[in-house]
């Protein structure tokens, strides 16, 4: 235990002076400043509160996590795990790391870990971001509905209740991103599973048209992060919507811990050149 | 009751040895890399591992630290078998650079020794110490991404020596560098078994980049060990080769060969022959005599060192019979 800690400590050590870490800063910062900028540009007595109980919600499960969920983290994990994974590759300190006497998965499992744990910086920057921008519109666009005191709770269950479904998705690009040295494949990966995650989504609103369309979007890893955030209890949604959040998060995490393995377990045996 | 001397005395030299290889062998699909390759490398020996490129140094390299699985053989390092479960701690006394250093080149040189440091619990000082030894003092505190080549050699060095290991693995750790550069990683290898008690295990495909710090070389072609030996016993193997200028070669030589030399033909006039004692010159020059040949000149020639290596590796690469004997001396 000591062993993968020290494992730990040293990946994220390791991360100074990197794009890794500033991405998980900076991109969900982005999100934040793109919503704020159209929030704080409404023309007056635009409806702002749809069919959310409050203003916060409107901010976040309309706008920032639909957009970060939707889009951006699905890439934004791609681009992670490429860069953790690049660390490495770069200059095949692979060979530096396996000759130590050290255990191999532990180095697998700290780059997991290091990398789950960027993935909730960016949802701390996030919900950091929700709370300042709901001040700002609480102070200079009172009429759009958001309200004091800042639901913390709420801010904090909205932006970190899909991370533990991002670890299947986390070890699936990890695994590709350790497994092939080029940059593309995982943003390849990426993009790809992104865009099918985005054609999956889009039937959870014509589940009657496609009914295998939801099912398939709770099984699929680009997809997972969405339908936890996505509002699906809704009453205006078809039945094959129910359990969706369920399943995902079995899948999310279940299906997370085993692709985990496997990647462990290749590392254990694969030579390395 | 011999076989059991026998066994005893190869158990003793194999416990002796900071690194004894048996049979091993790794086949790459079709090719292969390394075949039934044995060695023994004395403890505070500089043992230098010789081939060109393509010989199967790397791989071996690579077997002996347990990050490529062999088809078949074993590996000791001082004297336990690598395996599984001793791995970690046989791979503890080890220090090493694969291939050139692998750094990151966005921390400083102190930061990547940090890293290793941290990794495998390290007391911090041991940094300042490789450092110092490593002469990395004024620019330790610099980006790696702006070192010159020799510096990241040295650089590469100080992680392989952080651990205090009893073993060094250096492959080619001269590659890249100037002159300069060269001599000041020779020197610095030159000095690690007096100052450090290590052993020191190290490629190179130049024998003239080694041969001044090396007690020991194992030279290897197409994967397969061709010579074993110290240094000397090395350079002793031109011992016998005499060149005859004669009249006529091609008679020469056939008269040669009918008498079981096996002479090669240097031009119009002379001829090179491997004696096995100074008997055997005599005789033949007896025989060269005795058949009406014209003898201008017999002469020894002592080729460089660098010279025996390239006969001995190109040898290899023509697939001549050089390489099908291993000559442990």
């Amino acid at each position: 235990m000591n062993e993968l800690f020290r494992a730990m400590q040293v990946e994220v050590f390791k991360l100074r002076r990197t794009l890794a870490l500033w991405s998980s800063l900076l991109v969900p910062a982005v999100v934040i400043a793109m919503t704020m900028a159209v929030n704080l540009s409404r023309s007056q007595g635009t409806e702002f509160v749809l069919d959310h109980p409050n203003g916060w919600d409107t901010l976040m499960l309309d706008q920032t996590l639909v957009l970060w969920c939707f889009v951006l983290l699905p890439l934004f994990i791609a681009l992670e795990a490429a860069l953790l994974a690049g660390l490495e590759h770069r200059e095949n300190t692979w060979k530096q790391m396996f000759a130590l006497p050290v255990r191999r998965w532990t180095i697998y499992v700290s780059k997991l870990t290091v990398g789950m744990a960027l993935v909730c910086l960016s949802s701390l920057v996030l919900a950091a971001g929700t709370a300042f921008q709901g001040w700002l519109l609480v102070k200079f666009r009172p009429d759009l509905g958001v309200t004091y005191p800042i639901p913390w709770d709420l801010i904090l269950l909205r932006n970190f209740g899909f991370v533990p479904v991002v670890l299947l998705l986390f070890a699936v690009q990890l695994w590709v991103a350790i497994h092939w040295r080029s940059f593309t494949e995982p943003m390849t990966v990426g993009i790809a599973g992104t865009l099918i995650g985005i054609t999956l989504l889009r039937t959870l609103k014509n589940s009657v048209s496609s009914p295998a369309g939801p099912l398939m979007a709770s099984l699929f890893p680009w997809s997972l992060p969405y339908i936890m955030i996505a509002p699906i209890s809704n009453s205006t949604l078809p039945e094959a919507t129910t359990g969706l959040r369920e399943t995902a998060l079995i899948v999310g995490v279940l299906g997370g811990l085993f692709v985990s393995a496997l990647g462990c377990w290749e590392t254990l045996r694969r030579d390395v050149s | 009751m011999f076989s059991m001397a026998i066994a005893d005395f190869e158990q003793t030299v194999t416990q002796d040895a900071a690194i004894a290889v048996s049979s091993l062998t790794r086949r790459f699909g079709e090719i292969r890399a390394v075949q039934n390759l044995s060695l023994s490398v004395p403890q505070r020996s500089v043992y230098a591992f010789l081939g060109p490129n393509g010989a199967g140094k790397t791989t071996t390299i690579r077997m002996l630290l347990g990050l490529m699985r062999p088809d078949c053989g074993d590996v000791r390092i001082f004297g336990e078998l690598m395996n599984r479960s001793n791995r970690l701690c046989l791979l503890g006394r080890i220090g090493s650079m694969v291939e050139g250093p692998s750094l990151y080149p966005h921390l400083t040189a102190y930061e990547n020794l940090q890293v290793t440091q941290k990794l495998i619990s390290l007391k911090p000082f041991e940094i300042d110490r490789v450092v110092a030894i490593t002469r990395l003092e004024n620019d330790a505190h610099r980006l790696v991404k702006t070192y010159s080549q020799g510096m990241r050699q040295r650089l590469g060095l100080a992680l392989a020596l952080l651990a205090r290991p009893d073993l060094l693995i250096l492959d080619e750790p001269t590659n890249g560098l100037d002159p300069a550069g060269i001599t000041e990683m020779r020197e610095l290898i030159r000095r690690l078994p007096e100052e450090c008690g290590v052993t020191v295990f190290l490629s190179s495909h130049l024998l003239s980049e080694v041969e001044q710090i090396a007690t020991h070389v194992g030279i290897i072609g197409c994967g397969q060990l061709l010579f074993e030996g110290t240094l000397a016993a090395f350079q002793q193997r031109s011992g016998n080769r005499v060149v005859i200028e004669t009249d006529s070669p091609a008679i020469a030589g056939e008269i040669l060969r009918q008498g079981g030399w096996n002479p090669l033909s240097l031009g119009d006039s002379a001829l090179r022959i491997e004696f096995p004692n100074q008997a055997s010159v005599a005789s033949a020059v007896e025989m060269l005599v005795t058949a009406g040949a014209k003898i201008y000149q017999v002469r020894t020639e002592q080729p460089s060192l660098e010279n025996l290596f390239l006969d001995l590796t190109n040898a290899s690469s023509f697939g001549s019979h050089v390489q099908q004997e291993v000559l442990h001396e």
